[in-house]
């Protein structure tokens, strides 16, 4: 599971995602978004934290990449929703970018939880999405769940935050 | 020939006397003897040399006298003296001066600070302030009788000196194994991607299982960092190949990871638009470790330098690794040398090609 960011205009809406994530049986994870305290001046690099806990009985390695609080837009599927539950526009990176350069490599590791311990991921939204328009937004997440460990398949999603670009 | 009670002498025929002279209350000053009625006066006024005698405080101005004793430390212990002394009404410092092992070393087993800013993506040594009256530094690398001086330079060209010695500890028994893995292709849920090993055990592209012993009541903590020394990327669609850079410096963050072990495993995802991509890496990972005190900072243990060749051709809608890609790694260098870096490469940040 990498990246999904541009698959978003096809995409369930977000009550249904919402709902969904909702009605979940027990999750092998659960994802927490932390909601940004201020409103965000219009043009702001928006940097979200996800905490990633592990909820089930058993050790669960995620694959990550380097560092103490790592930078892993990539592996998080994003789901942006304006006011009217429109998706955000893609970003100018994603709309102007060469299709035949890699857009995902670097180097990776695993990070083993036990039951109920967490670590914290960083997404970048704005690498995703173009908020330059002041509004209210609503932001999830979605991951993977880790392959090869007979865990398996599919996402696990994060709560919904609101935040609001102002001008 | 005859003196009389006054000294006065009289000759009366040639021959020869021996006179002594009596002075009382003569007073010599700087040399001159100034008896009879004054003397001149000198400013400054002349006095005994003066017995400057400096000491070297532990803990900065107020700590501990640790003048002419050996202390125990630990590598990466934040140390901060402070060059205490006493001058004579009238006679200042002129300089301080201070002498620690190690400091001008290459590379430096005693350092100023390790500097990490993740805002501007740089990492760098400083030197330790040696003309400073409270230096703060950093023993990075074990030794005994590590002796630290102190010289203050103070009136007319005279200087005096203090010393203390350090007994310096660090972990011991100090290695790192690195077995390799196997380049391969994975899928991913957006098409297929170059791999160096997968990144879950026992697949990893490269393992760093270190080992060590550390010092006697500090357990600290073992840190790893990788540094990118090259990273070039083809890419074929066709005709044409371009040529892109992830860049080089700090991988991701500081540290990497931390704990005795540590892996690589890297990925480069395989547009489907393309027809053959290779990617050729080199890298420096460092073990290191703190000893987890108030102000410390981690020391290098030592490194290991390794590099990877992956080529992916793409027939058919398949993508296959070929046979000319390759993995190696150096053998672990026990070493003080820092990771240092003026850039940093961040996971799947825009390639840069031409």
């Amino acid at each position: 599971m990498r990246h999904h960011v541009y698959s978003v205009a096809c995409a369930i809406t977000f009550i249904a995602f919402a709902a969904l994530a909702a009605s979940s049986p027990k999750q092998l994870f659960s994802l927490t978004i932390a909601e940004p305290k201020e409103p965000l001046k219009s043009g702001t690099e928006l940097r979200l934290l996800v905490t990633v806990t592990n909820t089930s009985n058993r050790t669960i390695s995620f694959i990550t990449s380097p560092g103490p609080i790592p930078e892993d837009g990539l592996l998080y599927e994003i789901k942006v929703r304006d006011e009217q539950g429109h998706s955000a526009p893609p970003s100018a990176y994603l709309r102007t970018r060469d299709t035949h350069i890699p857009m995902d490599y670097g180097s990776r590791l695993a990070r083993a939880l036990s039951p109920g311990e967490s670590f914290v991921d960083q997404i970048t939204v704005t690498r995703f999405y173009d908020l330059s328009q002041p509004g209210k937004y609503t932001i999830a997440v979605a991951l993977a769940i880790p392959p090869r460990q007979n865990l398996g398949k599919g996402v696990i999603k994060s709560n919904s935050i609101s935040i609001t670009i102002k001008k | 020939m005859a003196v009389d009670a006054y000294g006065d002498i009289t000759g009366v025929s040639v021959g020869q006397a021996y006179i002594t002279a009596y002075f009382d209350n003569v007073i010599v000053m700087t040399g001159q003897m100034c008896g009879g009625y004054s003397c001149p006066n000198n400013s400054p006024a002349p006095q005994a040399p003066a017995a400057v005698t400096p000491k070297i405080l532990l803990g900065g101005s107020n700590g501990t006298d640790i003048t002419g004793t050996t202390q125990s430390v630990v590598v990466g212990q934040q140390i901060i003296l402070y060059g205490s002394y006493s001058l004579p009404s009238g006679v200042s410092a002129n300089y301080y001066s201070w002498s620690v092992p190690g400091s001008t070393s290459n590379p430096p087993t005693a350092i100023g600070n390790f500097v990490i800013d993740a805002n501007s993506g740089t990492g760098s040594t400083t030197s330790v302030p040696v003309t400073q009256q409270q230096p703060t530094f950093y023993f990075v690398a074990p030794g005994n009788s590590q002796t630290v001086s102190f010289t203050l330079g103070y009136g007319n060209n005279q200087s005096a000196s203090a010393g203390a010695t350090f007994n310096v500890v660090g972990p011991t028994s100090v290695s790192v194994s690195t077995p390799l893995g196997q380049w391969q292709i994975n899928s991913n849920s957006s098409g297929f991607e170059l791999d160096f090993g997968f990144p879950l055990p026992p697949d990893q592209g490269i393992q760093f299982n270190g080992q060590a012993t550390s010092p006697s009541g500090h357990a600290g903590t073992y840190e790893w960092a990788q540094l990118i020394g090259s990273d070039n990327i083809t890419v074929t669609a066709g005709s044409q190949t371009l040529s892109c850079t992830a860049g080089t410096g700090l991988d991701n963050q500081f540290p990497y990871t931390t704990g005795l072990s540590a892996a690589d495993s890297p990925s480069l995802s395989l547009p489907s638009a393309d027809s053959k991509i290779t990617s050729s890496d080199t890298y420096t990972m460092y073990f290191m470790w703190r000893p987890g005190l108030t102000g410390d900072i981690p020391v290098p243990l030592g490194y290991v330098t390794w590099q990877i060749y992956g080529d992916a051709v793409q027939s058919g809608a398949t993508w296959t690794v070929q046979a000319d890609s390759t993995r190696s790694a150096n053998s672990f260098q026990q070493s003080a040398s820092y990771p240092v870096w003026t850039s940093k490469v961040t996971n799947s940040s825009p390639l840069t090609c031409h």
